[in-house]
C-alpha cells in the first residue's frame, strides 16, 4: 500500500504529451478532447476538475486518458460509475491500453478479491494492488438490518483485532470467543481480507491508511462485535465503510462519473465517495457530468463539492454565480435600452468565468461540426438544430368523461390542498414540480409495483420546493374524487386516453415515413397501453394490406380483460381505425401470413450457422467464444429437429433476431456474424464480455441466457413494432432492445421508455432523431439527458443532415432533432410548458452563457441583433478550445 | 380554464359573514358581465357547466354551505342567475358524471 506516486507535475507532463497531435496515443482523440487534456494538465497540480461536456462528446475517454497518465506516474485511480456503464468504461480503458478488473458492485464481489482458490485458477489480486479500480455508485447499499449476516460486518472487528495484534502484540479480549462464525466460508474470506489489508498498511504515521487504523483503535472494544451497531446512521457503519475502503487502498485520482446524480449527503454515491474511498493528502478528483446544474445556481455548490472545492474557494464561486444569475435576470428585462445593464452583465460574466474556470471545463454542441454546419446553412440560431414543438391535445376532441378528467386535473393543479393520503401526496408532488396534465391524470393510474423504480428515481431527484406545506382543503379531495370517477379503474379506458391517442397519431405518421421514435413517460400503465395500442393498430393496418406481421394469433380470449388478453387493444384499435379487417377470421389470416413469412425465413434459418461461422474470422479477432456457443446451438437444434412446436425456439428465434439486426436482405457472412456477436454480448454478463474462451458448460449457459432474452424479444407476442422498456426490464433485455432499435430497418420502430430507464447510459441515436415526451418533465436537466439519448456523435440526425446538404438542401428543409411534448391545449399545460422553456433558458444561460434566449432574438431588427451579438460575445466560456478573458489553459 | 373557479373558491371561503351579501352581489354582477368572455365561450364550446363545483360545500364558507341559511340561499340564487346568463343551464355539470 506504500505510495509510488511521483506527483501531479509528472501527470501533467504525460497529459501534455498525450495531447500532442504527433503522439501515437492521441490517435483516438479529437481536437476538443486533446484541448481538454491540456486544460486538465494546467489545473490538476492545484485542484480537481469538473468535466461538464455536453452529452455524447466523449467525457469518459478524457477521464480514461487522465487515469492512464496517473498510473504511468506510479499512481492509483478509482472510478465511481453508475449501474450499467461498466462495459462502456472497460472499453474506454482498453482503448487507451489500461487493464481494469471487474467493477465492485457488492460486498460479495468485493471479497472475491481475497478468494482462496485451491487451484491455480485464481486470477484476482487484492484491490489495493490494482492500479485502477471501478466501483459502482450503489456499492454502499448494504443490507445491514437488525440481524445482518456476520460476513457483512465482520471486517471491522477483524481489522481491529489484527491491528491490535500488530501494534500491541496481542489480540483484544474476548475476540477469540466472539468469532462463532469462523467456519463459515464467507467469514473466512473476510478474515483473509482483513489480514491482507491490515498487514499491507505502511508504518509511516502520516500515511492515510495508518491514520485510519489509529482512528479505528480509538473505538471502545468490544463494541465492534455487536451486529446491532452497524445501522445506516451508526458511527460503526461509517467506520465499516472506511475499513472496506482500506481494502481498496489509497487513491491518487478519484473519477466520479455522472456526478450530478444523488446530490444529497446521504446518497449512496456520497457514501462511497466520502466514506469508502480512501484519499491521499494530494489526491485529486475529476467529476464528469453533462448537467452540472439542472435548476438553479445553488447546484454549482453540490457539483463542486464532488471535487472537494474548499469552503473559501466555494465562497468566491457562490458570489460570482449569484452575481451572474442576477445580471442575466436584469439584462433580460432591459438589454436593449440600458448600456449600464449590458456593462454590468459583461463584468458579471467575467467574474463568473474567472471564478469557475480553475475548476470547470465544458465543451458543448456549438463545437460540434454538424451543429455548426446546420447553423451556417439554415441561418437559424445554433441551438435550433433541436426543434421543440407540441403535440397538441385539443379539448374539442375529448369525450365527455375525458373533458371532466382534464378539468379536474387542471383544477387540482390550482388548489392549495395538501397531501391527505399517499396517492394525493404523490399527486401534489407531481403538480408542485410542474408536471403536465397528462402526468396529473396518469398519477391516478400509478402502479406501486410496476412504478417502484421510477418512484425511487424521482425521490432521489431534487425537488423544486419540497418544504412548502400548505393547508389541507376539502376541495382537493373533491377534485380528486371527480378525477377518479371520471376515470374509473377501467384499464381499457386507457386506449381512449387523449394524450396516448395524440401521441399515436404523431408516431404513426413518423414511422410511416421511415422514422423511429423514442417516447419517454413516467407511469408504466399508460406507457404499456401506448405500446399495446400501437402494436394492435399496426397489426390491423398491415393485415388489411396483406403485409407480413410477426404474430401468429391474437393472444388471450376475445372477451378477456386487458392485461390477460391482447383483444381489448385490438378491439379498441379496430374501432379507432374503422378497420375493414374481419375480427372473426383475424387469427386465421395472421396464421397464414406468419406461415408465409416463416417459409421465407427458412433459407436464412437453414444456412445461418454455416454463414455465421464463415463470417466470424472477419467479424472478430477472438472467435473461439462464439464458436463454442454456435456448437451448443447446433447440437440443441439437432435434438429439437423433430419437435413440431419448436417454432419459437432455437434457430427460428435466432434467425428472427439476426434478421432484425441486419439492415439488408443481402447481408454478407461477416455482417451476419457481427449481428450474432452483438446479440451474444448484449444478452451476456457485461463483466464477462471480454472472456475470450468458454468451456462447454459456460457456452451452454451463454446460449441459455441468449435464448431466454431472444424469447422475450422475438417471440410472436404483440409483434414488436413498439416495445416497452420500464424499471423492471432486465439489463440484458434493455441491451437487446437498444441493439434492435439502433438498426434502421428493423422492429422496434417505437421504443417507449420510462424516464429513469432511458435517462442515462443508453445510446439510442443510430436510427432515431425524434423524442416524444408523453409526460413532459419539469426538470430541464432530465429532459437534456433524455434528448441526449438521440443527440450524440454519429447520430441519425447528423447522417441525415449531411445527406440533405449533399442534396443541396438549405434553410427549413434541413432535418432537425425533434422534441415533441404532449400538451393539453387551453389548460395550464401551455403555461407549464412555457415555464419549462424558461427553466431551460436559465440552464442554457448557466451552461452555455446564452443570456438572451434564441427564441426572443428572432423578432429583433438589425440594431437589436447587433446588441445581442455583443452580449453573446461577452458570455462566459469554459471550452478549452475557445478560452478567453486570460484564463488558465 | 379552471383558474376562475379555483380563484373564486379560494377567495370566498375566507370571506367574513358580514361581507357575504356584498360578495354575492359583486360575484353575480362580474360573472354576468363576463358572459361573452373567452373563458365562458370556451366552456360553452366544450359543453360543460364549470360553475357546478362552486355549489359544493368545500367551495363555500362554513356559514353558507347549503340553503339552510340565508347566506346559502343568496349564494345559490346568484350562481343560478350566472348560469342562466352564461346559457349553460342545460349543459352537463362539471363533477357530475352521467
Amino acid at each position: 500500500m506504500k505510495s509510488t506516486f511521483r506527483g501531479w507535475n509528472e501527470v501533467a507532463s504525460h497529459l501534455e504529451e498525450m495531447a500532442s497531435s504527433s503522439s501515437p496515443s492521441a490517435a483516438p482523440l479529437n481536437d476538443g478532447q486533446r484541448a481538454s487534456l491540456r486544460a486538465i494538465a494546467a489545473r490538476i497540480s492545484s485542484n480537481g476538475i469538473v468535466v461538464a461536456d455536453e452529452v455524447g462528446m466523449g467525457k469518459s475517454r478524457i477521464a480514461a486518458y487522465v487515469a492512464n497518465a496517473v498510473t504511468r506516474s506510479g499512481g492509483r485511480c478509482v472510478v465511481l460509475i453508475p449501474p450499467g456503464l461498466s462495459f462502456q468504461w472497460q472499453a474506454e480503458f482498453r482503448a487507451c491500453g489500461t487493464d481494469v478488473p471487474p467493477v465492485i458492485r457488492s460486498l460479495k464481489g468485493y471479497y472475491d478479491a481475497w478468494d482462496e482458490a485451491e487451484d491455480d485458477t485464481k486470477t484476482m489480486v487484492p484491490w489495493f494492488r490494482e492500479s485502477v479500480v471501478m466501483v459502482s455508485h450503489r456499492f454502499s447499499d448494504w443490507r445491514l438490518g437488525s440481524n445482518p449476516h456476520p460476513w457483512r460486518w465482520w471486517l471491522l472487528p477483524e481489522v481491529y483485532a489484527v491491528a491490535r495484534q500488530l501494534t500491541e502484540g496481542r489480540l483484544p479480549r474476548f475476540y477469540r470467543d466472539a468469532n462463532d462464525y469462523a467456519d463459515q466460508a464467507r467469514v473466512q474470506r473476510v478474515v483473509a481480507a482483513a489480514r491482507s489489508m491490515t498487514q499491507a498498511v505502511p508504518s509511516s504515521p502520516g500515511h492515510p491508511a495508518r491514520r485510519l487504523l489509529k482512528e479505528l483503535l480509538e473505538v471502545r472494544w468490544p463494541e465492534p462485535l455487536d451486529p446491532q451497531r452497524y445501522g445506516r446512521n451508526d458511527v460503526l457503519r461509517k467506520l465499516l465503510e472506511n475499513v472496506v475502503g482500506l481494502g481498496m487502498g489509497v487513491f491518487d485520482l478519484i473519477i466520479v462519473d455522472e456526478a450530478h446524480k444523488s446530490r444529497d449527503d446521504e446518497s449512496g454515491l456520497s457514501r462511497v465517495l466520502d466514506n469508502i474511498v480512501l484519499k491521499g493528502t494530494e489526491s485529486r478528483r475529476i467529476a464528469l457530468t453533462a448537467t452540472p446544474i439542472e435548476l438553479d445556481v445553488a447546484q454549482w455548490g453540490s457539483t463542486l463539492k464532488r471535487i472537494a472545492v474548499r469552503p473559501d474557494q466555494m465562497e468566491i464561486i457562490t458570489t460570482a454565480t449569484e452575481h451572474y444569475a442576477e445580471a442575466i435576470r436584469h439584462l433580460r428585462l432591459g438589454w436593449r435600452a440600458s448600456p449600464e445593464l449590458r456593462s454590468k452583465y459583461v463584468d458579471a460574466s467575467r467574474e463568473f468565468q474567472r471564478a469557475l474556470s480553475p475548476y470547470l471545463i465544458r465543451r458543448d454542441k456549438r463545437e460540434d461540426e454538424d451543429v455548426l454546419k446546420f447553423a451556417c446553412l439554415s441561418r437559424l440560431p445554433i441551438h435550433d438544430y433541436r426543434r421543440q414543438q407540441e403535440i397538441a391535445v385539443e379539448f374539442d376532441d375529448l369525450s365527455p368523461a375525458w373533458r371532466q378528467a382534464v378539468c379536474a386535473a387542471e383544477a387540482l393543479s390550482l388548489t392549495d390542498g395538501a397531501a391527505i393520503d399517499n396517492r394525493t401526496r404523490r399527486l401534489r408532488l407531481t403538480i408542485g414540480n410542474g408536471h403536465g396534465i397528462a402526468s396529473v391524470i396518469d398519477e391516478n393510474l400509478h402502479d406501486a409495483e410496476d412504478d417502484r423504480k421510477q418512484d425511487a428515481f424521482e425521490a432521489s431527484q431534487s425537488e423544486l420546493d419540497p418544504k412548502i406545506e400548505v393547508p389541507v382543503t376539502d376541495r382537493t379531495a373533491w377534485w380528486m374524487d371527480t378525477l377518479r370517477r371520471a376515470f374509473p379503474d377501467d384499464r381499457e379506458l386507457l386506449f381512449e386516453h387523449p394524450a396516448i391517442l395524440a401521441a399515436v397519431k404523431y408516431i404513426e405518421h413518423q414511422t410511416d415515413i421511415g422514422e423511429k421514435v423514442l417516447v419517454f413517460g413516467r407511469f408504466t400503465r399508460p406507457l404499456r397501453a401506448l405500446v399495446s395500442l400501437l402494436n394492435a393498430r399496426q397489426m390491423l393496418l398491415r393485415v388489411d394490406k396483406g403485409e407480413a406481421w410477426p404474430q401468429r394469433k391474437v393472444h388471450g380470449g376475445r372477451n378477456g380483460i386487458y392485461g390477460d388478453s391482447e383483444w381489448p387493444a385490438v378491439l379498441a384499435a379496430h374501432n379507432q381505425l374503422s378497420s375493414p379487417v374481419n375480427l372473426d377470421t383475424l387469427d386465421d389470416v395472421l396464421a397464414e401470413l406468419y406461415r408465409r413469412d416463416t417459409e421465407l425465413r427458412a433459407k436464412m434459418r437453414d444456412t445461418m450457422i454455416p454463414r455465421i461461422r464463415a463470417g466470424l474470422p472477419e467479424a472478430t479477432n477472438n472467435s473461439s467464444k462464439y464458436e463454442a456457443i454456435l456448437r451448443v446451438v447446433e447440437l440443441q437444434s439437432q435434438q429439437a429437429a423433430d419437435d413440431p412446436d419448436d417454432d419459437d425456439r432455437q434457430l427460428t428465434l435466432l434467425a428472427r433476431a439476426i434478421t432484425a439486426n441486419i439492415d439488408s436482405a443481402d447481408a454478407s457472412d461477416a455482417e451476419i456474424a457481427s449481428a450474432f456477436i452483438a446479440l451474444v454480448n448484449a444478452a451476456g454478463d457485461q463483466d464477462d464480455a471480454d472472456d475470450d474462451h468458454l468451456d462447454d458448460e459456460a457456452a451452454r449457459d451463454a446460449w441459455r441466457g441468449l435464448e431466454e432474452h431472444l424469447g422475450e424479444g422475438y417471440t410472436n407476442r404483440q409483434g414488436g413494432y413498439a416495445r416497452l422498456m420500464y424499471g423492471e426490464t432486465k439489463p440484458q433485455a434493455r441491451r437487446m432492445m437498444q441493439l434492435a432499435f439502433n438498426r434502421s430497418n428493423s422492429f422496434p420502430r417505437v421504443l417507449v421508455t420510462q424516464s429513469l430507464v432511458g435517462r442515462e447510459g443508453l445510446n439510442l441515436h443510430e436510427s432515431c432523431r425524434i423524442v416524444v415526451l408523453l409526460h413532459p418533465e419539469w426538470n430541464p436537466g432530465v429532459v437534456e439527458q433524455q434528448i441526449g439519448r438521440v443527440d450524440r456523435v454519429n447520430c441519425r440526425w447528423a447522417r441525415e443532415l449531411n445527406r440533405a446538404i449533399a442534396e443541396g438542401k438549405t434553410g427549413a428543409d434541413l432535418p432537425r432533432i425533434e422534441i415533441r411534448p404532449v400538451i393539453f391545449k387551453g389548460t395550464y399545460d401551455e403555461h407549464n410548458w412555457q415555464v419549462l422553456q424558461e427553466r431551460w433558458d436559465d440552464l442554457r444561460a448557466q451552461l452555455h452563457g446564452e443570456a438572451i434566449p434564441a427564441r426572443l432574438r428572432e423578432r429583433e431588427d438589425e440594431e437589436g441583433r447587433m446588441i445581442l451579438e455583443q452580449i453573446a460575445d461577452s458570455r462566459p466560456e469554459f471550452s478549452p478550445l475557445k478560452r478567453k478573458h486570460g484564463d488558465p489553459g | 380554464m379552471m383558474t376562475l373557479v379555483e380563484d373564486i373558491a379560494r377567495k370566498q371561503v375566507n370571506i367574513d359573514q358580514a361581507d357575504w351579501t356584498a360578495w354575492c352581489n359583486r360575484l353575480e354582477q362580474v360573472l354576468i358581465q363576463s358572459k361573452d368572455s373567452a373563458i365562458v365561450t370556451q366552456f360553452k364550446a366544450i359543453g360543460l357547466n364549470p360553475l357546478h363545483p362552486l355549489l359544493q360545500a368545500s367551495f363555500r364558507p362554513h356559514f353558507a354551505t347549503d340553503i339552510q341559511t340565508g347566506e346559502g340561499v343568496r349564494y345559490e340564487t346568484a350562481l343560478h342567475r350566472v348560469t342562466e346568463a352564461w346559457q349553460l343551464t342545460d349543459r352537463p355539470a362539471l363533477g357530475v358524471l352521467s
